[in-house]
């Protein structure tokens, strides 16, 4: 055949099949298995091999790009110490400062929670799609909605916290912080419910609808009862998770302690930023013993 | 439904049914008390004078993203910058994805005697409740700034979760499997390369996998520190300079990576388990 003749797809599978044939000379092929009969069979290769090397590959190209160095890290490693020491030595006395700004972090995530996690209930009904399977203008929504949210998904948190940042007057740090964590919630949350909404049976849910109640009546009494106390648990999970990235929302002037971690981890004061790590620490080791807890409970 | 038609047994059961209980009368009331407590404690400063124009702008911006940035090939363009943060991703979810493997057999309580498994259990909750920029400014301060301090911080900061997940999947292990290579005659490598790789490669994968997905996400962070990737221009776009045109650009860089990611992840990880 002429080669320009040739399709794109059929090009990519000539080159595919060049490169097979490279490896089938330099790698050795697993040995024949004779059965009884006579005729000798020729296993094929593992699917490993071939993975493995376009890993290395793609390992090497990439440690090209970041310029990755071995060398300089086992040269240099012992120089973690002294940052680790002085954390591992907290100034005690700058608790007053570190206390109410805990506080703070808390109170943003506690609100942010609060807000994602009642939004995200209704909104998970709405776009459940075997609640609406059957009204096909409802389906297009559902999928429309769904986007939206795995859009909303995508973005991290803190660039949630500089967007936001920039609609509010100077010093409302705690109010960006509750909004982001409330986006932030609500898109998680909505996610993981609308997933379990999806895969528990409806039978109850259809007896109860035949009835001829409306799907919003069958939804609260047929499928709140099995749902709410995973829903209580998931709003726990994120309220785990909230506290922990509410550390870093300071850090772009969204309130809460990172705000004075920032400025001491930049002013070189390891012995202060260690007494907030110190907080921060406790505080989200208590909310979460607590909270998994509690889940064990809802369980 | 009428009452005198219900059977006095029915009635009597609803009546006795259970309307609010103690206890949740007990919750609603701590939940209550803790909203107003973090309501009371936000004081509202305003909304930025031109807030209503910026969020325009940023939304407007979205629809104009600087073209040059997106499509081109300069060094800071989202090409570049997103193949340095999926390099950094990648790299440090492999770097942890490894060091975990030891780490998650030494804390395993099905394996090893209390006292490691005490330590090794507590050194990973130490790492995974430092926050990633805390990771990233100590490794800073030792290699300098730049893509490879990332991929470092990543590593780091992978390692607590990863070993988390791993410990849960080495303790579910069947030991029935080992009972049987035993009883065939099979080697103490025979035993680990046939009863215990086979029950953890998809597991262990699939944490990668999930972790690089956090990675990528993380990315942002990172440029906080200086850690390189694309985080850093991005939030110095959004920052006081305003660049509105560049910052989308970079978003949606970022956004459409992220999403291909986790579409391939998900199937990926659907498919291992």
């Amino acid at each position: 055949m002429d080669d320009s003749k040739k399709t794109f797809y059929q090009k990519v599978k000539e080159a595919f099949k060049t490169v097979i044939s490279f490896f089938d000379r330099i790698i050795p092929k697993p040995k024949k298995i004779s059965i009884g009969n006579g005729t000798e069979v020729q296993p094929p290769r593992s699917a490993s091999i071939y993975i493995s090397i376009i890993l290395i590959i793609i390992i090497y190209y990439f440690t090209q790009v970041t310029k990755f160095d071995l060398e300089q890290l086992f040269t240099k490693f012992f120089n973690f110490w002294p940052f680790i020491s002085r954390i591992l030595h907290p100034e005690w006395s700058y608790y007053p400062i570190v206390l109410p700004k805990i506080l703070e972090t808390l109170r943003m995530a506690i609100l942010g929670t609060f807000i994602g996690s009642v939004l995200s209930l209704p909104t998970a009904y709405f776009i459940s799609s075997n609640i609406h399977k059957n009204s096909r203008f409802g389906v297009f929504f559902i999928n429309i909605g769904k986007a939206y949210l795995s859009l909303l998904r995508t973005l991290p948190l803190l660039v949630y916290a500089k967007m936001i940042l920039l609609l509010f007057a100077a010093g409302s740090g705690p109010i960006v912080g509750t909004i982001s964590l409330s986006i932030f919630t609500f898109s998680i949350l909505t996610k993981m419910l609308y997933e379990y909404i999806e895969t528990i049976d409806l039978g109850a849910f259809e007896a109860i609808e035949s009835t001829g109640v409306s799907k919003a009546k069958a939804f609260t009494t047929a499928i709140m009862p099995d749902i709410l106390s995973v829903y209580y648990s998931y709003s726990l999970y994120s309220f785990d998770i909230n506290v922990r990235h509410s550390t870093v929302l300071g850090y772009v002037g969204a309130g809460g302690i990172g705000v004075i971690l920032k400025a001491k981890l930049q002013g070189d004061q390891y012995e202060e930023a260690g007494l907030i790590l110190l907080a921060i620490f406790i505080t989200v080791l208590t909310i979460e013993v607590v909270s998994k807890a509690i889940r064990r409970r809802l369980a | 439904m009428n009452e005198k038609t219900m059977s006095p047994a029915i009635q009597e059961t609803y009546a006795n049914y259970p309307k609010l209980s103690k206890n949740m009368v007990i919750v609603l009331i701590v939940l209550a008390a803790m909203i107003l407590w973090s309501v009371l404690g936000l004081d509202f400063k305003g909304f930025n004078a031109k807030g209503f124009e910026v969020a325009k702008n940023l939304l407007k911006s979205f629809l104009h993203p600087n073209k040059k940035l997106l499509f081109g090939d300069s060094p800071s363009s989202v090409q570049v910058l997103m193949l340095e943060t999926i390099a950094i991703a990648f790299l440090g979810t492999i770097i942890g994805a490894i060091i975990a493997i030891p780490m998650a057999f030494m804390a395993a309580r099905n394996l090893m005697p209390k006292a490691i498994t005490i330590f090794f259990q507590g050194s990973i909750t130490g790492i995974r409740v430092f926050p990633v920029f805390v990771i990233g400014v100590a490794v800073t301060r030792v290699t300098g700034f730049g893509p490879f301090a990332g991929v470092i911080t990543m590593a780091i900061a992978s390692l607590g979760m990863m070993t988390k997940l791993y410990v849960e999947a080495v303790e579910g292990i069947n030991k029935n499997v080992l009972d049987a290579l035993d009883a065939t005659g099979c080697s103490t490598f025979e035993k680990i390369r046939f009863g215990i790789i086979p029950q953890l490669t998809a597991q262990f994968l699939s944490t990668a996998i999930y972790r690089f997905e956090i990675n990528l996400k993380n990315a942002a962070i990172l440029g906080l520190v200086g850690a390189g990737g694309i985080g850093g221009v991005l939030l110095a776009a959004l920052g006081t300079t305003r660049r509105l045109g560049d910052a989308s650009a970079y978003l949606i860089g970022l956004g459409a990576a992220v999403l291909v990611v986790e579409v391939a992840s998900n199937y990926i990880r659907g498919k291992l388990a």
